[in-house]
């Protein structure tokens, strides 16, 4: 869907905006204590997550049943359950702790939301995250890239990810007839898809940029992703020797674990059905409260629990989100009550849903635009 | 960002910090893990984790926290300042406090400013056990390796604390020469360290006290003039014993601009202007709402610095012929996001103000009077 926010009342707009403005400026004022044990309890959870997966992967090794055959058959039998016990939770647990990490702790304080703490443990500029992406370079292509031109078309490179087609008034390519496959690849390595997309890596397809514009920044890519790949898949699984494979799979599977949900929250964040586009030249010299108007048609947000919403890094606050990038996420949930009366007031789309219903639309749009614009060419970008 | 190494780590601490271990806990490094299991396990070179163990009462507006911090403190000389960090409502603040020896421990005595928020926290809010990190030792306040024969030493107010440390180290290692202290305060309830320099001048018979009270009842009054200073020359014969007849002592000073500039000046008119050693306490002054301040705006990486007006300091640096990197310029993507060194600025948006070694957004922030910025 290609909007226009031009064709609102500026006015309305003005006074909507200095609502969504007021909601932001109370929460900035009352920043403080709170915010900090919360951030720090999660990292504290998170690396004790990962303390104890990584034990419970090494301590499932004792009972894999070929270790124990030389003793006697019985108890290698036996032992299946609790290797496939510790092996499980070793694995899921250190996919749970790189999703916390990538989510809640580390896309919220590479915001910024955490920089008034003065802490370079968690601020924007010192943090870094357990995934292939070096964290100053996504807070470029995501903070301002993004965060600045949602949605526009050409501007946002987040839509389609320079590779699927996610929006119908994207010209429609041959190549896209992939679009199901290309988006499960994106699905499955999405720690390598974010990573070369921070370096561009699509502009060498369309001409924008040569190998050597973006060869620095894709060596810092890389190098970070030698990093984190050596420590998962090398380095771990040195340390169990012979028994290598065992470990390199459980890694393998915890980031797989971290790929599949951090793809699925972040494409309900803006594809999903009803989400607004919009045209460079409608955004051009636009005003705060227009700005605050597209953020909001721009995100969708999901329905859940609280442990659903600190799984989601509170990206299931998408709209809340994008009005207000560089509060502290956890606040999101009591904002948004906030947010949906002023969007009532103003009678203005709140777009929210379960993850299984936004999902099932972001599959059939992903299915979908796979296929040619049926009877007439795609809508041209004014 | 290591900014220090410290020669007398221990060996399970440089294993715990060495790169293969690192390796395994990328991105972050093995200190994150280990200080959410003990915070004392930090392997933080910049930020070394302290535990209260003691907190003696000096004044009625002055306190002694007595610390011990863990394996990464390098150690200090006389003289050396460390920059506290206290959190106060989730927000990290550092100040500089200097450092001195108490019962085999170091210890920071701070003083309660009028309007000063962590010497107010150190003062009213912080227990024993307590923990608060420290920077490594700065500073190049500090007596010479080889000691002078005679010492003249200046302090007012808690300009003592450097001078104190320097005092005491020197008269425990036996030093013979002869020191005279001209010490300025106000009345004498209100010096800090009074009994214990006291005690010091009666059981050492090479060091002399010489109080200046604001309030006329000391020794002498009023503030230093060259009186004083001949004053202190020829105190009890203290020093006069260990200078030749036109030399001077070598002079170390303490306190506020005014005091430091008064005693240089003595100094270089009697010819001996490299034998003056001075610190300064800067007080961050207090700026008031909307006023447009112009100050000088200093880009230290760029060796770079413009007289500023009140626009954004990233507009400034800019307009000065710098690149910083940027993004929204307004405030929501932190791509501007640097380090404040000095000085103060206003946030354009919530009109808050940020002071001292701070992280700030340029797009949005305002300068008030000076600032120094890592750019």
């Amino acid at each position: 869907m290609n909007t226009n926010t031009t064709a609102m009342n500026p006015a309305l707009l003005d006074a909507f905006g200095a609502e969504i403005e007021a909601v932001k400026q109370r929460a900035l004022a009352d920043r403080g204590e709170r915010d900090a044990r919360y951030i720090k309890k999660l990292v504290k959870i998170h690396h004790l997550l990962t303390i104890g997966a990584r034990l419970s992967i090494f301590a499932s090794l004792l009972f894999l049943p070929a270790s124990l055959f030389g003793f006697s058959i019985a108890l290698s039998i036996a032992s299946w359950p609790l290797f496939w016990l510790l092996f499980s939770a070793g694995s899921i647990g250190l996919g749970i702790a790189k999703i916390l990490d990538n989510m809640e702790i580390g896309h919220n304080i590479i915001h910024g939301q955490y920089d008034w703490m003065g802490d370079p443990r968690f601020h924007s500029r010192h943090y870094d995250w357990d995934t292939n992406c070096p964290g100053d370079q996504w807070a470029y292509s995501h903070n301002y890239e993004h965060h600045t031109y949602t949605n526009i078309l050409d501007k946002d490179r987040d839509i389609g990810y320079g590779i699927l087609r996610m929006d119908p008034a994207q010209k429609w390519h041959p190549a896209y007839l992939a679009n199901p496959i290309f988006a499960t690849l994106l699905m499955l390595f999405f720690d390598m898809g974010v990573a070369l997309h921070g370096v561009e890596i699509d502009s060498l397809r369309s001409g924008r940029k040569t190998f050597k514009d973006v060869w620095p920044e894709l060596k810092l890519s890389l190098r970070k992703t030698a990093q984190i790949w050596g420590k998962d898949f090398i380095l771990y699984p040195l340390l169990a020797g012979p028994l290598f494979p065992v470990v390199l799979a459980a890694n393998v599977s915890a980031s797989v674990i971290r790929n599949i949900w951090s793809f699925s929250i972040i494409f309900c964040g803006h594809f999903p059905d009803g989400v607004h586009s919009f045209t460079e030249a409608s955004c051009e010299n636009e005003s705060r409260g227009r700005w605050y108007y597209r953020q909001l048609l721009g995100s969708a947000n999901l329905t859940g629990g609280k442990l659903f919403h600190v799984m989601s890094g509170n990206l299931s606050h998408q709209i809340e989100h994008h009005l207000f990038p560089d509060v502290p996420a956890h606040r999101y949930a009591e904002m948004s009550v906030e947010v949906r009366q002023i969007c009532e007031k103003y009678g203005l789309p709140y777009n929210t849903g379960p993850l299984y219903s936004q999902y099932a639309t972001v599959w059939v749009k992903i299915f979908k635009l796979a296929l040619p614009p049926r009877n007439t060419p795609a809508p041209q970008a004014a | 960002m290591k900014l220090s190494t410290n020669p007398s780590r221990s060996t399970w601490r440089r294993i715990a910090d060495s790169r293969l271990i690192n390796a395994l806990a990328a991105p972050n490094g093995m200190g994150r893990y280990l200080e959410v299991l003990n915070p004392m396990w930090s392997l933080d070179q910049n930020r070394i984790p302290a535990y209260i163990t003691a907190i003696h009462r000096e004044t009625d507006e002055s306190v002694t926290l007595v610390l011990a911090p863990n394996g990464e403190w390098p150690g200090f000389r006389p003289g050396q300042f460390c920059q506290v960090y206290i959190e106060i409502d989730g927000r990290l603040h550092s100040r500089s406090y200097s450092l001195n020896r108490r019962a085999g421990r170091i210890a920071i005595t701070v003083k309660a400013q009028a309007d000063g928020l962590v010497s107010t926290q150190i003062n009213r809010q912080l227990k024993v056990g307590d923990l608060i990190r420290l920077s490594p030792p700065m500073g190049e306040f500090v007596l010479p390796p080889q000691l002078p024969g005679a010492l003249l030493m200046v302090a007012a107010g808690s300009g003592i604390t450097p001078i104190m440390a320097m005092l005491e180290s020197v008269l425990k290692q036996g030093y013979k020469g002869g020191i005279t202290l001209l010490y300025y305060n106000r009345d004498e309830a209100n010096t800090l360290f009074h009994s214990r320099l006291q005690a010091l001048a009666s059981t050492h018979a090479n060091f002399s006290l010489l109080p200046v009270f604001s309030d006329g009842t000391g020794e002498l009054s009023g503030h230093f003039s060259q009186r004083h200073l001949l004053a202190a020359l020829s105190f009890k014969n203290t020093l006069s014993g260990h200078t030749g007849a036109l030399s001077l002592p070598e002079c170390f000073v303490c306190g506020p601009e005014a005091l430091i500039q008064a005693v240089s000046e003595e100094y270089q008119l009697l010819g001996h202007g490299e034998k003056f050693h001075a610190e300064r306490f800067k007080a961050v002054s207090s700026v008031s709402g909307n006023t447009e301040v112009v100050g000088t705006l200093a880009f230290k990486h760029s060796h770079c610095e413009v007289s500023s007006d009140s626009r954004n300091l990233l507009e400034q640096a800019e307009a000065a012929g710098l690149q910083p990197q940027a993004g929204c310029r307004m405030g929501i993507c932190h791509s501007c996001s640097c380090l404040k060194t000095e000085g103060s600025v206003r946030n354009m948006n919530s009109g808050e103000i940020s002071h001292g070694e701070e992280y700030i957004r340029l797009c949005i922030s305002q300068p008030l009077g000076d600032v120094s910025l890592a750019l």
